[in-house]
Parts: C-alpha cells; structure tokens; sequence
C-alpha cells in the first residue's frame, strides 16, 4: 500500500515537472544588430493572456523596394510551455483592411521562459500599418 | 429492476435531446476553430502553408527589388510549373496554388499566365483567342513567363503506441529565364494524436 502510495507520489512529481521545463540561453554580450524599436498601443482584452505572454518590444523595418516588414518580440513569463494564437492585419494608409486571402491564425507554441518572435511582412506596398492578434490556443 | 429500466429510458431521451440539439453552424476559416484529421490535409494546413510560403516568397525576394522582369515597366509573369502530390490522398493542388498566386498577383508585382503552364493551358478559351490573336497578326505571341514555379507535397507517418504522427512537407520553388532557382522554401506541418481524439 505504502509502495504504491510512494509510486503515484513519484509519478505526480513527474508529470508535473515535465511540464516546467524552461529555456536557457547565451548570445552575444554587445549585438551587432542595431533594431529600430517602435513605441505600441497594446489593448488588454485578456489579462490572463498579458500575464503569461508579455510583448517586449515591436521593431519595423522597410525593405529595399519599399514593404514593411514587422518583427514583435514575445516572451513566455511562465515556466510551462504555452501555446498562442496570432494573426497579423495590414492597413494602408487611408487605415482601410489590406485584404489577404492567406491571413489567419496560426499556431505557436512558446517554452517556459522563451523568448519568441513574430514576424509578417507587408502584403503590398501601399500598406503601411499593422495590427497583431493575439488569443490562447483553443485546442 | 424497476431502477434499470428508468436510467435505460433516460439514457435513450438524453441521446434523443442531444441527436436533436445537435445542429451544423458556419465557421470563419480565418477564424476558426476548425476541425482538425490527423490522417487527411484539413483545408487550414493548406491556408497555413500558403501563407508562410507566400511571406517568404515576398520577403526574400520581391520586397528586396529581386524580381527581374521582361519589360521594366510591368508585373513579372510567372507560369505554374510541376505541382507534385506526393502524398497518399487526392487533394486539389490549387487549394495551396491559388491562394499563393492571389496574394503574389496583389502585390502589383506579379502576374500569372493561364495559357501558359504545365500540363496543358489552364484556361483554354483564353489560349484559343491568343493564337487567333497571333494567326491575325494582332499581337506578335504569347509574353513568354519571367519566372516558374514548382511544388510539391510529401507525407510521413510515424507510431509509437497509441500515438500517431503525420507530417506533411509542402516544398516550393521559383526558377528564374536562367534556370536558376532563385527561391526556395519547405513548411512541415505536423500533426499528432490517438485514433479516438479524431474521431469527431
């Protein structure tokens, strides 16, 4: 009894801690990379969404024949890995939709403590502005 | 006794209520959720693919100025080479195609050529008026394609237990007048589960 008592303990106490695996990671003390950060709005509709995945930084870029190309840095707060939903929209400049037959949500899984980052580029020239969705995974 | 026949009937009422209640809905496929196989391509692996394909093609190689064109002044023509299906199902290939070659065709940048292709003129009429066109002397021939583009899509299935692993790989690849592939790119979905969590 007491054996088995022991084994479910042990199983428990693996079950859990497979879980909590969280990433470490080395770079480079001084970066190369110069990013042009630029400042963001963010609306908080889910505060359990913001507390386990914080946005760290958004940095924007404009490529050689004039599209945007956005990265958005992502960082799991939590020591379990979490899975996210995100979905980029473009505007031009009049803030009209860009329509894209491909934009949808798309599925990311983050470790604990990772760091992650979203990239989408512009669909056309002519938009200038973006909006990043962001939902928990609903599988 | 008496107690059996009483649950037997309200298992029977409650199946009933529920056969009844159950009713289809429409779903946002850019919203989702939707269902998810484990052993057949679900039409969001296909929209997931095409958009990761058609970032990259825009992000490596028209957004850096790369697209090399016929005449200066108008879109890169762009003709569908060999789509391979190399998978174990029947699928339409343009489930992925076409939406990569809606979203390369809103660039401004690109167009795509329906009486030129693999196999045979997409769109035959079209191909029909041209060669009128050119038998005429109204136009002087076909514009010839500025670029080709190739697919394919590969499966593989894994086991361990109950758990079953399917992958697909949709391989893509754009070839420029020289025969160089000047892109190139694969997205792997992978999808796994047990035989019951995809019964529904």
């Amino acid at each position: 009894m007491i054996a088995n008592s022991i084994r479910f303990l042990v199983l428990c106490v693996l079950v859990v801690s497979s879980g909590c695996a969280t990433v470490n990671t080395v770079e480079p003390e001084q970066l190369a990379a110069n990013r042009s950060i630029i400042a963001d709005k963010q609306v908080i509709t889910d505060p359990i969404l913001n507390t386990r995945t914080q946005i760290l930084s958004v940095n924007e870029t404009i490529t050689l024949d004039g599209f945007v190309k956005v990265q958005v840095e992502i960082r799991n707060a939590t020591k379990r890995a979490k899975q996210l939903e995100y979905l980029f929209e473009w505007f031009d400049v009049h803030g009209n939709l860009v329509p894209s037959t491909s934009s949808r949500f798309q599925m990311r899984e983050i470790l604990g403590g990772e760091t992650i980052f979203l990239t989408s580029i512009s669909p056309t020239r002519t938009a200038k502005d973006f909006k990043l969705k962001l939902i928990r995974a609903r599988n | 006794m008496n107690s059996k026949k009483y649950f037997v009937l309200a298992l029977t009422v409650q199946l009933f209520i529920v056969g009844c209640t159950g009713k289809t809905r429409y779903v946002d496929p850019q919203r989702g959720p939707l269902v998810v196989s484990l052993g057949k391509i679900n039409i969001q692996d296909f929209a997931n693919a095409a958009q990761s394909l058609t970032q990259s093609l825009i992000e490596q190689v028209i957004a850096q100025g790369g697209l090399q064109r016929s005449d200066p002044n108008q879109p890169a023509i762009l003709a569908i080479s060999r789509i391979v299906n190399n998978t174990a199902q029947h699928v339409d290939m343009d489930l992925l195609i076409k939406k990569i070659r809606v979203e390369l065709n809103r660039t401004g940048e690109v167009l795509t050529t329906t009486t030129l292709a693999y196999g045979g003129a997409e769109d035959p009429l079209a191909e029909q008026t041209q060669q009128y066109r050119e038998f005429t002397g109204e136009t002087q021939g076909a514009p010839l394609p500025d670029y080709t583009l190739t697919a394919k899509i590969i499966e593989d299935y894994a086991r361990e237990n109950r758990t079953r692993q399917v992958s697909y790989a949709f391989q893509m690849s754009l070839t420029n007048k020289d025969g160089l592939a000047i892109w190139e790119d694969e997205v792997i979905i992978v999808k796994a589960g047990t035989k019951s969590a995809i019964s529904w």
